[in-house]
């Protein structure tokens, strides 16, 4: 079960939802995990995915939380406060995941080396 | 919602540990006001399984996760949700004390002192859940 939260545009009368889920599977990133017999090869994350496109259309990227410290912008900050502290817990992290969903964010914001991302288009 | 299936061979089952993430308001709970400007609504883990205590075959708990510290009694702070989950297993199957024979011919064995197997891993396919449905409805009759 994975939870969604909808996020309602008065101006466009029309909603998106970002979806939480919790998996586990084995990452094809985790390919050197397959030669290291003492390393699981499976691992369990969180798997977050919007609908809808970023305002200029693109599609949004999944993004894998496999720790609190997987802070949104690349994995280096917060995207609401800026800092590197990790995440305090599970609700904190769905709602800056979510935050910056809606609001997108600039190329390295706040240093963290980010790409440019664009906001949750609802027209 | 993923699940991880434990073989026993002593009693030839399949348990499973499930791991899910919910939201709910659970202010009581949390601490956090009702009607706080913040909202109340708590977004969390929780983590059960179909394994029973063989002592007494009373059922084992389930938890409430909300952050990396949220682990099994006794264990540290893990790193990542992986670690988190494998605590998890772990931690039942010492719980449940799967894997320990009471027969000390088969305790000598090397096959009996790893008793279980972690055979495989589920997720969200109603084909998966209806199975693992009616291996947990078995184990637990």
């Amino acid at each position: 079960m994975a939870i969604s939260v909808q996020i309602y545009s008065n101006a466009n009368s029309t909603s998106r939802t970002v979806t939480f889920d919790f998996v586990g599977d084995i990452l094809a990133a985790n390919d050197a995990d397959f030669t290291n017999v003492s390393a699981s090869c499976n691992a369990f994350y969180f798997k977050v995915t919007a609908s809808g496109t970023q305002d200029n259309g693109v599609a949004f990227p999944v993004k894998l939380v496999r720790s609190l410290s997987d802070l949104v912008l690349n994995k280096q900050k917060q995207r609401m406060v800026n800092t590197a502290n990790a995440y305090t817990d599970i609700r904190s992290m769905v709602i800056d995941y979510t935050y910056d969903y809606i609001n997108g964010h600039a190329a390295n914001l706040n240093g963290s080396g980010c790409t440019y991302q664009g906001p949750l288009k609802f027209r | 919602m993923p699940n991880v299936r434990v073989y026993n061979e002593t009693d030839n089952r399949i348990y499973t540990v499930t791991m899910d993430i919910f939201t709910s308001v659970l202010d009581k709970v949390h601490g956090l006001s009702s009607d706080g400007a913040n909202g109340a609504v708590d977004f969390y883990m929780r983590v059960s399984t179909t394994m029973r205590r063989s002592s007494d075959n009373s059922a084992l708990p389930e938890f409430i996760i909300r952050d990396l510290t949220d682990v099994p009694p006794g264990y540290a702070t893990a790193l990542n949700f992986t670690e988190l989950f494998d605590d998890y297993v772990e931690y039942y199957v010492d719980q449940a004390e799967l894997g320990q024979s009471t027969s000390s011919s088969s305790a000598t064995s090397s096959s009996s002192s790893m008793g279980y197997s972690i055979s495989s891993m589920s997720s969200w396919s109603s084909e998966s859940s209806s199975s693992l449905d009616s291996s947990s409805s078995s184990s637990s009759s």
